[in-house]
């Protein structure tokens, strides 16, 4: 297990998932500037996009968690 | 920048794009692939990372084929996006964050592949609603269902595929919605090809066993929900316009949605190659010559979904026959490789005409598709309303690139995408009309966005030189 930051909370995820799975399962995240979810899953829609450390849109469906990443939703 | 030269670059590292390397590089060519994902495989053959191959026959089968094309020293490039592509074939990859790589290729052999697409309906956009691919690339991927009541609807033989990869993982679905009835037609054309008992049975039974419940003849009406989705509203197929089916509600936190395949076509759009329409393989598609995989275009070539959606099977002879048609142009074949062409031209035959059975079967039927009104979401990019395309449809754009000049839809990060086959559909279901007059939307430089200084970086060079 890793611990990764989502708009400031940590969760503690299994090494090797995609950060737009944890995303969908941790009901409380958004992406985008409306409410959108996870939709095409695999790099298509660009809906899932999300802040990672310091670099905005990128594909949180496209993107495996690091430890101490620090994703913040809603950053457009 | 760097520059690595190759004979052939394949894109794509599904079923079609693994085949056509590795007969590329047996016949002698110095062949490279290039695929987005972070592993090869394609969705087809996804590779997942919790040991889920050994009960799964299909990762299982992509898994020995990807190290076959590995011990041969046949290297995929993955979590690499094509974002740029010049003539006489400089390609441009960023992997990851990094820095552009220029991939110079003699020839090239684009096999992008398919995704699912939806047809728009009220409350499509909230989350928990997705396609049924993203529900099983979630399952393969994480291990888990997507949701504690999963509904899958739409129409074709994937909602069977997807169905069985949820129920294997003990995933509650509540519901199989297919908006077809076709079952006693559907097991009628599988019975007349045996070869496809395995996969069927493989497929079908663990779902039957499952005891599932499915309705056949109904559609997604639409999605309710605050944050998240909370319920869909089904509604029986009505073969008349006047008579209203039955209606049907159900409670639910995930709805998988699938109403066909949309070929990826942006690069070979790109490239300029000669395309073609048919709503059975899934709108506008590459054209290609059937034996060699050649497009319009000089040494450009391309196999699988992306020549039209005939399925797996399929795509891997494309694929080799690719693979087989890339080397003779570029002047690399062995002995025997004419058999070779032949026998793979004879088993293609049979199997595209199953697809094509398949394809006629599951054809999405006007009444089919979900109701929509004025305020519906059609672009979800611009959040562009079904209102605001009849409006610029009565002001005179009356084909895609005009309705995206008049309205915006298809100019998000999507690039039309996920709107552009639903919003041909759509007015053509409205009209009376051919979907394909309204052409397509023409991708345009970069085809993923990528910062401006790496494009900058990239086409620099190219005055140094
Ligand atoms: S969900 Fe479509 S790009 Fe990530």
């Amino acid at each position: 297990m890793i611990t990764i930051y989502i708009d400031g909370s940590a969760y503690e995820v299994n090494e090797d998932v995609i950060l737009g799975h944890v995303l969908h399962e941790v009901k409380s995240a958004k992406f985008g500037s409306s409410c959108r979810g996870l939709f095409c899953g695999m790099g298509i829609c660009f809906e899932c996009v999300v802040k990672i450390d310091d670099d905005s849109n990128r594909r949180s469906c496209m993107t495996k968690v690091y430890p101490g990443m620090q994703v913040k939703t809603n950053s457009l | 920048m760097n520059v690595l030269n190759v004979d052939v670059l394949v894109v794509g590292s599904g079923p079609s794009g693994l085949a056509a390397a590795l007969e590329a590089h047996r016949n002698g060519a110095n062949t490279v692939i290039v695929d987005s994902f972070a592993r090869a495989g394609g969705q087809y053959w996804m590779q997942s990372n919790h040991g889920l191959e050994r009960n799964d026959t299909q990762m299982q089968e992509g898994a020995n084929f990807i190290t076959n094309c590995e011990n041969l020293g046949i290297k995929t490039i993955t979590d690499a996006e094509v974002w740029g592509i010049l003539p006489k074939y400089r390609v441009f990859i960023q992997q990851g964050l990094g820095d552009s790589i220029e991939i110079a290729a003699r020839a090239l052999v684009i096999c992008t592949g398919a995704h699912d697409f939806v047809m728009p309906f009220a409350g499509w956009t909230l989350p928990g609603v997705m396609t049924a691919g993203a529900g099983q690339r979630y399952v393969k991927m994480y291990g888990k269902p997507p949701g504690d009541k999963i509904v899958l609807a739409g129409s074709g033989a994937f909602l069977w595929a997807v169905a069985a990869t949820i129920v294997k993982a003990g995933g509650n679905l509540e519901a199989m919605v297919e908006s077809n009835t076709n079952q006693f037609r559907l097991f009628g054309l599988i019975g007349r090809y045996p070869s496809r008992w395995t996969e069927t049975r493989r497929l079908l039974s663990p779902v039957l066993r499952s005891g599932v419940q499915r309705l056949n003849g109904y559609c997604i009406d639409y999605a309710q929900g605050g944050d998240r989705i909370e319920a869909v509203k089904l509604r029986q197929v009505s073969n008349s316009d006047r008579v209203a089916g039955q209606e049907l509600e159900m409670e639910t936190d995930c709805l998988l949605v699938s109403h066909g395949f949309r070929p990826i076509t942006e690069m070979t759009a790109l490239l300029r190659c000669e395309h073609q329409f048919d709503t059975r393989k899934g709108g506008w598609y590459c054209k290609t010559d059937p034996e060699t995989g050649a497009t319009s275009i000089d040494n450009v070539y391309a196999a699988g979904e992306v020549t039209g959606v005939t399925g797996a099977q399929s795509a891997m002879i494309e694929g080799a026959l690719a693979g087989l048609g890339v080397s003779e142009k570029l002047g690399l074949t062995r002995n025997g490789f004419k058999r070779k062409r032949a026998r793979l031209i004879k088993r293609q035959l049979r199997t595209v005409r199953f697809a094509d059975g398949l394809a006629e079967l599951f054809e999405l039927n006007k009444n089919a598709v979900p109701r929509i009104d004025d305020n519906t979401l059609v672009c979800r990019c611009e959040d562009v309303t079904w209102g605001d395309v009849l409006k610029s449809w009565d002001d005179g754009a009356q084909n895609l690139q005009a309705v995206k000049y008049w309205t915006r839809l298809g100019m998000g990060r999507c690039q039309g995408r996920i709107c552009g086959v639903a919003v041909s559909r759509l007015l053509a279901n409205q009209f009376g009309l051919d979907p394909r007059i309204f052409g397509f939307n023409h991708p345009r430089l970069p085809l993923r966005p990528v910062p401006v200084n790496v494009v900058h970086d990239a086409f620099a060079q190219k005055t140094c030189r």
